[in-house]
Protein backbone atom coordinates (compact mmCIF):
# COMPACT_ATOMS: atom_id res chain seq x y z
CA UNK A 1 0.00 0.00 0.00
CA UNK A 2 2.35 1.81 1.15
CA UNK A 3 4.04 1.91 -2.17
CA UNK A 4 1.15 2.75 -4.37
CA UNK A 5 0.78 5.83 -2.41
CA UNK A 6 4.13 6.86 -2.86
CA UNK A 7 4.08 5.77 -6.47
CA UNK A 8 0.47 8.24 -6.71
CA UNK A 9 2.43 10.79 -5.23
CA UNK A 10 5.34 10.62 -7.83
CA UNK A 11 2.86 10.72 -10.54
CA UNK A 12 0.97 13.35 -9.65
CA UNK A 13 4.07 15.27 -9.16
CA UNK A 14 5.71 14.16 -12.45
CA UNK A 15 1.96 15.48 -14.41
CA UNK A 16 2.17 19.01 -12.85
CA UNK A 17 6.17 19.03 -14.04
CA UNK A 18 4.74 18.17 -17.68
CA UNK A 19 1.88 20.24 -17.68
CA UNK A 20 2.56 21.09 -21.12
CA UNK A 21 1.52 17.29 -21.61
CA UNK A 22 -1.94 18.02 -20.19
CA UNK A 23 -2.93 21.12 -22.26
CA UNK A 24 -2.73 19.11 -26.04
CA UNK A 25 -5.61 17.28 -25.75
CA UNK A 26 -7.95 19.89 -24.21
CA UNK A 27 -6.26 22.39 -26.83
CA UNK A 28 -7.30 20.29 -29.64
CA UNK A 29 -10.55 19.92 -28.17
CA UNK A 30 -11.58 23.23 -27.90
CA UNK A 31 -10.14 23.87 -31.20
CA UNK A 32 -12.02 21.23 -33.28
CA UNK A 33 -15.04 22.40 -31.74
CA UNK A 34 -14.25 26.08 -32.36
CA UNK A 35 -13.97 25.24 -35.84
CA UNK A 36 -16.88 23.86 -36.68
CA UNK A 37 -19.30 26.33 -36.73
CA UNK A 38 -16.56 27.95 -39.21
CA UNK A 39 -17.33 25.18 -41.33
CA UNK A 40 -20.87 24.23 -41.09
CA UNK A 41 -22.02 28.01 -41.06
CA UNK A 42 -24.24 29.13 -37.62
CA UNK A 43 -27.54 27.63 -38.34
CA UNK A 44 -28.33 26.70 -34.85
CA UNK A 45 -30.71 23.79 -35.49
CA UNK A 46 -28.16 22.21 -37.18
CA UNK A 47 -25.10 22.57 -34.73
CA UNK A 48 -27.55 21.33 -32.50
CA UNK A 49 -28.14 18.58 -34.33
CA UNK A 50 -24.71 17.50 -34.97
CA UNK A 51 -23.51 18.51 -31.13
CA UNK A 52 -23.09 15.52 -29.44
CA UNK A 53 -21.62 13.33 -32.44
CA UNK A 54 -19.13 16.48 -32.92
CA UNK A 55 -18.01 16.66 -29.28
CA UNK A 56 -17.75 13.45 -28.40
CA UNK A 57 -15.61 12.45 -31.97
CA UNK A 58 -13.32 15.14 -31.27
CA UNK A 59 -13.41 14.17 -27.48
CA UNK A 60 -12.05 10.64 -28.35
CA UNK A 61 -9.34 11.64 -30.88
CA UNK A 62 -8.21 14.01 -28.01
CA UNK A 63 -7.85 11.16 -25.75
CA UNK A 64 -6.14 8.83 -28.52
CA UNK A 65 -3.77 11.77 -28.72
CA UNK A 66 -2.66 11.98 -25.38
CA UNK A 67 -2.25 8.26 -24.72
CA UNK A 68 0.59 7.62 -26.59
CA UNK A 69 2.74 9.23 -24.08
CA UNK A 70 1.63 7.33 -20.95
CA UNK A 71 4.54 4.58 -20.97
CA UNK A 72 6.93 5.99 -23.51
CA UNK A 73 9.06 7.65 -20.90
CA UNK A 74 9.35 5.32 -18.71
CA UNK A 75 10.31 2.88 -21.23
CA UNK A 76 12.66 5.15 -22.55
CA UNK A 77 14.47 5.87 -19.26
CA UNK A 78 13.92 2.24 -17.97
CA UNK A 79 11.69 3.44 -15.19
CA UNK A 80 9.69 0.04 -16.46
CA UNK A 81 12.00 -1.70 -16.01
CA UNK A 82 11.86 -1.17 -12.07
CA UNK A 83 7.45 -1.39 -11.95
CA UNK A 84 8.49 -4.82 -13.17
CA UNK A 85 10.76 -5.81 -9.97
CA UNK A 86 7.69 -4.85 -7.65
CA UNK A 87 5.16 -7.91 -8.56
CA UNK A 88 2.61 -7.68 -6.50
CA UNK A 89 2.05 -4.01 -7.17
CA UNK A 90 2.21 -3.94 -10.83
CA UNK A 91 -1.55 -4.19 -11.30
CA UNK A 92 -1.66 -1.00 -9.11
CA UNK A 93 0.98 1.02 -10.30
CA UNK A 94 -0.52 0.45 -14.03
CA UNK A 95 -4.08 1.73 -12.27
CA UNK A 96 -2.50 4.88 -10.69
CA UNK A 97 -0.63 5.58 -13.88
CA UNK A 98 -3.67 5.36 -16.33
CA UNK A 99 -5.66 7.27 -13.54
CA UNK A 100 -3.44 10.25 -13.18
CA UNK A 101 -3.14 10.56 -16.88
CA UNK A 102 -6.99 10.55 -16.48
CA UNK A 103 -7.16 13.44 -14.05
CA UNK A 104 -4.96 15.26 -16.14
CA UNK A 105 -5.84 14.54 -19.79
CA UNK A 106 -9.15 13.25 -19.35
CA UNK A 107 -10.93 15.45 -16.71
CA UNK A 108 -10.37 18.88 -18.14
CA UNK A 109 -12.21 17.36 -21.35
CA UNK A 110 -14.97 16.88 -19.04
CA UNK A 111 -14.84 20.07 -17.41
CA UNK A 112 -14.33 22.31 -20.74
CA UNK A 113 -17.26 20.07 -22.06
CA UNK A 114 -20.44 22.41 -21.26
CA UNK A 115 -18.69 25.42 -22.68
CA UNK A 116 -18.14 23.86 -25.80
CA UNK A 117 -21.81 22.56 -25.79
CA UNK A 118 -22.54 26.32 -25.82
CA UNK A 119 -20.44 27.01 -28.65
CA UNK A 120 -22.71 24.72 -30.35
CA UNK A 121 -26.24 25.32 -29.21
CA UNK A 122 -26.14 22.07 -27.21
CA UNK A 123 -29.20 22.74 -25.44
CA UNK A 124 -28.44 23.49 -21.30
CA UNK A 125 -30.52 20.32 -20.25
CA UNK A 126 -28.40 18.06 -22.11
CA UNK A 127 -24.86 19.82 -20.24
CA UNK A 128 -25.30 17.42 -16.99
CA UNK A 129 -25.67 14.35 -18.96
CA UNK A 130 -23.18 15.51 -21.89
CA UNK A 131 -20.37 15.76 -18.69
CA UNK A 132 -21.51 12.58 -16.88
CA UNK A 133 -21.36 10.40 -20.52
CA UNK A 134 -18.05 12.00 -20.92
CA UNK A 135 -16.70 11.17 -17.64
CA UNK A 136 -17.66 7.68 -17.63
CA UNK A 137 -16.62 7.72 -21.58
CA UNK A 138 -13.06 9.04 -21.53
CA UNK A 139 -12.29 6.71 -18.19
CA UNK A 140 -13.21 4.03 -20.61
CA UNK A 141 -11.18 5.29 -23.07
CA UNK A 142 -8.06 6.20 -21.13
CA UNK A 143 -7.82 2.20 -19.78
CA UNK A 144 -8.28 1.06 -23.43
CA UNK A 145 -5.81 3.47 -24.91
CA UNK A 146 -3.19 2.24 -22.40
CA UNK A 147 -3.49 -1.15 -23.79
CA UNK A 148 -2.60 0.17 -26.94
CA UNK A 149 0.33 2.42 -25.08
CA UNK A 150 1.60 -0.32 -23.61
CA UNK A 151 1.50 -2.60 -27.33
CA UNK A 152 3.52 -0.24 -28.86
CA UNK A 153 5.84 1.70 -26.02
CA UNK A 154 8.52 -0.40 -27.38
CA UNK A 155 8.36 0.97 -31.47
CA UNK A 156 10.10 4.09 -31.88
CA UNK A 157 6.97 5.09 -34.40
CA UNK A 158 4.30 3.48 -32.92
CA UNK A 159 1.13 6.73 -32.79
CA UNK A 160 -0.67 5.13 -35.96
CA UNK A 161 -0.57 1.49 -34.96
CA UNK A 162 -2.19 2.43 -31.55
CA UNK A 163 -4.75 4.40 -33.41
CA UNK A 164 -5.43 1.14 -35.33
CA UNK A 165 -5.56 -1.28 -32.28
CA UNK A 166 -7.40 1.34 -30.51
CA UNK A 167 -10.04 2.90 -32.32
CA UNK A 168 -12.33 -0.45 -32.78
CA UNK A 169 -12.37 -0.97 -29.03
CA UNK A 170 -13.65 3.26 -28.67
CA UNK A 171 -16.27 2.31 -31.34
CA UNK A 172 -18.75 1.19 -28.53
CA UNK A 173 -18.00 4.01 -25.81
CA UNK A 174 -18.41 6.91 -29.14
CA UNK A 175 -21.93 5.47 -29.70
CA UNK A 176 -23.35 5.00 -26.41
CA UNK A 177 -21.87 8.50 -25.23
CA UNK A 178 -23.21 10.28 -28.61
CA UNK A 179 -26.05 8.40 -28.07
CA UNK A 180 -26.66 9.41 -24.53
CA UNK A 181 -25.90 12.92 -25.06
CA UNK A 182 -28.41 13.33 -27.97
CA UNK A 183 -31.65 11.91 -26.28
CA UNK A 184 -30.59 14.13 -23.54
CA UNK A 185 -30.48 16.97 -25.55
CA UNK A 186 -34.25 15.52 -26.56
CA UNK A 187 -34.97 15.91 -23.03
CA UNK A 188 -35.16 12.48 -21.93
CA UNK A 189 -32.81 10.95 -19.46
CA UNK A 190 -30.87 8.33 -21.24
CA UNK A 191 -30.64 6.22 -17.97
CA UNK A 192 -29.46 2.58 -20.48
CA UNK A 193 -26.84 4.25 -22.75
CA UNK A 194 -25.29 5.72 -18.81
CA UNK A 195 -25.54 2.36 -17.25
CA UNK A 196 -23.65 0.76 -20.63
CA UNK A 197 -21.00 3.41 -20.15
CA UNK A 198 -21.00 2.86 -16.70
CA UNK A 199 -20.32 -1.03 -16.96
CA UNK A 200 -17.81 -0.51 -20.13
CA UNK A 201 -15.22 1.72 -17.42
CA UNK A 202 -15.71 -0.47 -14.44
CA UNK A 203 -14.68 -3.31 -16.86
CA UNK A 204 -12.39 -1.38 -18.41
CA UNK A 205 -10.82 -0.64 -14.66
CA UNK A 206 -10.70 -4.30 -13.77
CA UNK A 207 -9.91 -6.17 -16.79
CA UNK A 208 -7.44 -3.29 -18.98
CA UNK A 209 -4.41 -3.43 -16.32
CA UNK A 210 -4.12 -6.83 -16.54
CA UNK A 211 -3.46 -6.87 -20.40
CA UNK A 212 -1.27 -3.55 -20.00
CA UNK A 213 0.69 -6.16 -17.86
CA UNK A 214 1.37 -8.22 -20.00
CA UNK A 215 1.70 -5.61 -22.90
CA UNK A 216 5.01 -4.01 -20.89
CA UNK A 217 6.28 -7.53 -20.03
CA UNK A 218 6.67 -8.34 -23.46
CA UNK A 219 8.04 -4.74 -24.39
CA UNK A 220 10.48 -5.52 -22.41
CA UNK A 221 11.36 -8.66 -23.90
CA UNK A 222 13.99 -7.70 -26.68
CA UNK B 1 20.35 -14.25 4.62
CA UNK B 2 20.35 -16.85 2.64
CA UNK B 3 21.68 -16.21 -0.77
CA UNK B 4 22.70 -19.01 -3.52
CA UNK B 5 22.05 -18.22 -7.26
CA UNK B 6 22.96 -21.05 -9.69
CA UNK B 7 22.87 -20.34 -13.45
CA UNK B 8 21.77 -23.67 -15.32
CA UNK B 9 22.35 -24.13 -19.77
CA UNK B 10 21.61 -20.61 -19.87
CA UNK B 11 21.48 -19.71 -23.63
CA UNK B 12 19.98 -16.10 -25.42
CA UNK B 13 19.85 -15.25 -28.78
CA UNK B 14 19.52 -12.24 -30.64
CA UNK B 15 17.85 -12.14 -33.90
CA UNK B 16 19.17 -15.42 -35.52
CA UNK B 17 22.43 -15.28 -33.75
CA UNK B 18 23.13 -17.55 -30.74
CA UNK B 19 24.83 -14.80 -27.98
CA UNK B 20 26.07 -17.02 -25.68
CA UNK B 21 24.59 -20.40 -24.84
CA UNK B 22 25.33 -23.15 -22.01
CA UNK B 23 26.00 -21.05 -19.41
CA UNK B 24 26.76 -22.96 -16.49
CA UNK B 25 27.48 -21.14 -12.88
CA UNK B 26 27.11 -20.50 -9.07
CA UNK B 27 27.41 -18.20 -6.84
CA UNK B 28 27.31 -17.81 -2.83
CA UNK B 29 26.81 -16.27 -0.04
CA UNK B 30 29.21 -13.23 -0.21
CA UNK B 31 30.67 -13.58 -3.70
CA UNK B 32 30.74 -10.86 -6.09
CA UNK B 33 31.24 -12.29 -10.14
CA UNK B 34 32.59 -9.59 -12.31
CA UNK B 35 30.70 -10.52 -16.02
CA UNK B 36 33.13 -9.29 -18.44
CA UNK B 37 33.29 -9.65 -22.14
CA UNK B 38 33.42 -7.10 -25.53
CA UNK B 39 30.95 -4.83 -26.71
CA UNK B 40 28.03 -6.69 -27.87
CA UNK B 41 28.96 -10.17 -26.06
CA UNK B 42 25.58 -10.50 -24.06
CA UNK B 43 26.99 -8.66 -20.63
CA UNK B 44 23.42 -6.30 -20.28
CA UNK B 45 21.37 -9.38 -21.61
CA UNK B 46 22.62 -11.67 -19.47
CA UNK B 47 22.16 -9.15 -16.44
CA UNK B 48 18.67 -8.00 -17.74
CA UNK B 49 17.83 -12.31 -17.66
CA UNK B 50 19.14 -12.29 -14.35
CA UNK B 51 17.26 -9.31 -13.12
CA UNK B 52 14.12 -11.12 -14.45
CA UNK B 53 13.21 -8.28 -16.81
CA UNK B 54 13.89 -10.24 -20.05
CA UNK B 55 12.28 -13.90 -20.05
CA UNK B 56 13.36 -14.88 -23.65
CA UNK B 57 16.21 -17.30 -22.79
CA UNK B 58 16.86 -21.04 -22.88
CA UNK B 59 18.08 -23.02 -19.27
CA UNK B 60 16.78 -21.85 -15.93
CA UNK B 61 18.15 -19.40 -12.85
CA UNK B 62 17.89 -20.66 -9.54
CA UNK B 63 17.70 -18.38 -6.89
CA UNK B 64 18.26 -20.09 -3.56
CA UNK B 65 17.27 -23.49 -5.09
CA UNK B 66 14.17 -21.80 -6.62
CA UNK B 67 13.43 -21.25 -10.70
CA UNK B 68 13.06 -17.60 -10.71
CA UNK B 69 10.32 -17.97 -13.42
CA UNK B 70 8.04 -20.15 -11.02
CA UNK B 71 8.95 -17.86 -7.84
CA UNK B 72 9.20 -14.49 -9.52
CA UNK B 73 7.41 -12.69 -6.66
CA UNK B 74 9.80 -13.82 -4.11
CA UNK B 75 12.87 -13.34 -6.20
CA UNK B 76 11.50 -9.50 -7.36
CA UNK B 77 11.79 -9.11 -3.70
CA UNK B 78 15.09 -10.55 -3.17
CA UNK B 79 17.19 -8.67 -5.88
CA UNK B 80 18.30 -5.21 -6.55
CA UNK B 81 18.68 -4.14 -10.14
CA UNK B 82 20.49 -0.97 -11.43
CA UNK B 83 20.49 -0.89 -15.29
CA UNK B 84 22.51 0.51 -18.06
CA UNK B 85 20.36 4.22 -18.12
CA UNK B 86 20.04 5.45 -14.63
CA UNK B 87 15.90 5.11 -14.26
CA UNK B 88 15.58 8.19 -12.64
CA UNK B 89 12.71 10.88 -13.65
CA UNK B 90 14.63 13.95 -15.38
CA UNK B 91 11.54 16.22 -13.95
CA UNK B 92 11.81 15.33 -10.70
CA UNK B 93 14.83 16.26 -7.89
CA UNK B 94 17.31 13.77 -6.44
CA UNK B 95 15.11 13.31 -3.39
CA UNK B 96 12.19 13.12 -4.57
CA UNK B 97 13.44 10.54 -7.12
CA UNK B 98 15.12 8.42 -4.35
CA UNK B 99 11.84 8.66 -1.92
CA UNK B 100 10.26 6.70 -4.36
CA UNK B 101 12.96 3.72 -4.25
CA UNK B 102 13.28 4.06 -0.46
CA UNK B 103 9.26 3.95 -0.02
CA UNK B 104 9.72 0.61 -2.14
CA UNK B 105 11.89 -1.26 0.11
CA UNK B 106 10.56 -0.37 2.95
CA UNK B 107 13.24 2.60 4.11
CA UNK B 108 12.23 5.83 5.71
CA UNK B 109 12.48 9.34 4.49
CA UNK B 110 15.33 9.64 6.96
CA UNK B 111 17.44 6.98 5.53
CA UNK B 112 17.11 8.34 1.92
CA UNK B 113 18.14 12.07 2.94
CA UNK B 114 21.41 10.42 4.92
CA UNK B 115 21.96 8.54 1.81
CA UNK B 116 21.83 11.84 -0.70
CA UNK B 117 24.08 13.28 2.21
CA UNK B 118 26.42 10.17 1.68
CA UNK B 119 26.99 10.60 -2.15
CA UNK B 120 28.19 14.13 -1.73
CA UNK B 121 24.55 15.16 -2.65
CA UNK B 122 23.25 16.96 0.32
CA UNK B 123 23.41 20.77 -1.46
CA UNK B 124 22.16 19.37 -4.75
CA UNK B 125 19.20 17.21 -3.37
CA UNK B 126 16.28 19.48 -4.14
CA UNK B 127 17.40 20.49 -7.14
CA UNK B 128 15.19 18.78 -10.67
CA UNK B 129 17.39 15.99 -11.54
CA UNK B 130 17.74 17.22 -15.37
CA UNK B 131 20.26 20.11 -14.06
CA UNK B 132 22.36 17.58 -12.33
CA UNK B 133 25.63 16.36 -14.38
CA UNK B 134 25.74 12.64 -15.80
CA UNK B 135 28.02 11.91 -12.79
CA UNK B 136 25.62 13.28 -10.23
CA UNK B 137 22.78 11.28 -11.97
CA UNK B 138 24.85 8.06 -11.16
CA UNK B 139 25.30 8.69 -7.67
CA UNK B 140 21.43 9.60 -6.68
CA UNK B 141 20.83 6.19 -8.64
CA UNK B 142 23.46 4.33 -6.69
CA UNK B 143 22.40 6.15 -2.94
CA UNK B 144 19.63 3.42 -3.62
CA UNK B 145 22.47 0.76 -2.73
CA UNK B 146 23.04 2.66 0.64
CA UNK B 147 19.66 1.45 2.20
CA UNK B 148 19.22 -1.38 -0.06
CA UNK B 149 18.59 -4.87 2.42
CA UNK B 150 18.42 -7.24 -0.93
CA UNK B 151 20.35 -10.55 -1.11
CA UNK B 152 21.80 -10.05 -4.50
CA UNK B 153 22.77 -7.25 -6.18
CA UNK B 154 22.45 -6.88 -10.06
CA UNK B 155 24.79 -3.59 -11.63
CA UNK B 156 24.79 -3.07 -14.90
CA UNK B 157 27.55 -0.10 -15.37
CA UNK B 158 27.27 1.10 -12.19
CA UNK B 159 30.81 2.97 -12.55
CA UNK B 160 30.07 4.76 -15.13
CA UNK B 161 30.67 8.80 -15.36
CA UNK B 162 31.31 8.22 -11.69
CA UNK B 163 34.08 9.96 -10.11
CA UNK B 164 36.58 8.80 -7.12
CA UNK B 165 34.68 11.14 -4.86
CA UNK B 166 31.36 9.34 -5.98
CA UNK B 167 33.27 5.66 -6.00
CA UNK B 168 34.39 5.39 -2.20
CA UNK B 169 30.92 5.39 -0.48
CA UNK B 170 29.68 3.04 -3.17
CA UNK B 171 32.53 1.10 -2.63
CA UNK B 172 31.80 0.95 0.95
CA UNK B 173 28.69 -0.44 0.67
CA UNK B 174 29.75 -3.33 -2.05
CA UNK B 175 32.46 -4.41 0.85
CA UNK B 176 29.37 -4.33 3.82
CA UNK B 177 26.89 -6.13 1.40
CA UNK B 178 29.21 -8.55 0.35
CA UNK B 179 30.38 -9.02 4.20
CA UNK B 180 26.82 -9.47 5.14
CA UNK B 181 26.59 -12.49 3.03
CA UNK B 182 24.98 -10.57 -0.48
CA UNK B 183 25.74 -11.63 -3.39
CA UNK B 184 26.74 -9.20 -6.41
CA UNK B 185 26.43 -9.88 -10.07
CA UNK B 186 28.19 -6.52 -11.84
CA UNK B 187 29.81 -5.19 -15.72
CA UNK B 188 32.18 -2.74 -15.70
CA UNK B 189 34.81 -1.67 -18.38
CA UNK B 190 36.82 0.24 -15.66
CA UNK B 191 37.90 -0.45 -12.65
CA UNK B 192 37.42 -4.02 -11.16
CA UNK B 193 40.83 -3.07 -10.20
CA UNK B 194 39.96 -0.12 -8.39
CA UNK B 195 37.12 -2.13 -6.37
CA UNK B 196 39.88 -4.19 -5.21
CA UNK B 197 37.72 -6.87 -3.79
CA UNK B 198 37.90 -10.26 -4.70
CA UNK B 199 35.73 -11.49 -7.30
CA UNK B 200 35.30 -14.05 -10.13
CA UNK B 201 35.27 -13.15 -13.45
CA UNK B 202 32.78 -14.81 -16.76
CA UNK B 203 33.79 -13.80 -19.86
CA UNK B 204 31.50 -13.66 -22.43
CA UNK B 205 31.83 -14.11 -26.20
CA UNK B 206 35.42 -15.34 -26.25
CA UNK B 207 34.61 -18.89 -25.10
Amino acid sequence: MNILLATFHREWQLAWRNLADAVNPVAFFLMVIALVPLGTGTDKTLLAAIAPGILWVAALLASLLSVDMLFRRDYDDSTLEQYLLLPDCLYGIVWIKVLVHWLFSGLPLVLISPLLGMMLSLPPVAMPVLMLSLALGTISLSLIGAIGAALTVSLRRGGLLIAVIVLPLYIPVLIFGASATAQAAGGIFPAGQLAILGACALFALGLSPLVVMAGLKNALES
Amino acid sequence: MSAHLQLQDIGCEKGQQPLFSGLDYSLAKGELLHVAGENGSGKTTLLRILAGVNRDYSGNVLWNGENIRTHWPVYAQDILYIGHQPAIKAQLTARENLLWYAHCVGATATQASAALSDMGLRNKADIPCHQLSAGQQRRVVLARLIFSQQALWILDEPLTALDAKGFEPILQCLRNHLQRGGITVMTTHHGMEKINLPHRQLLLGDA
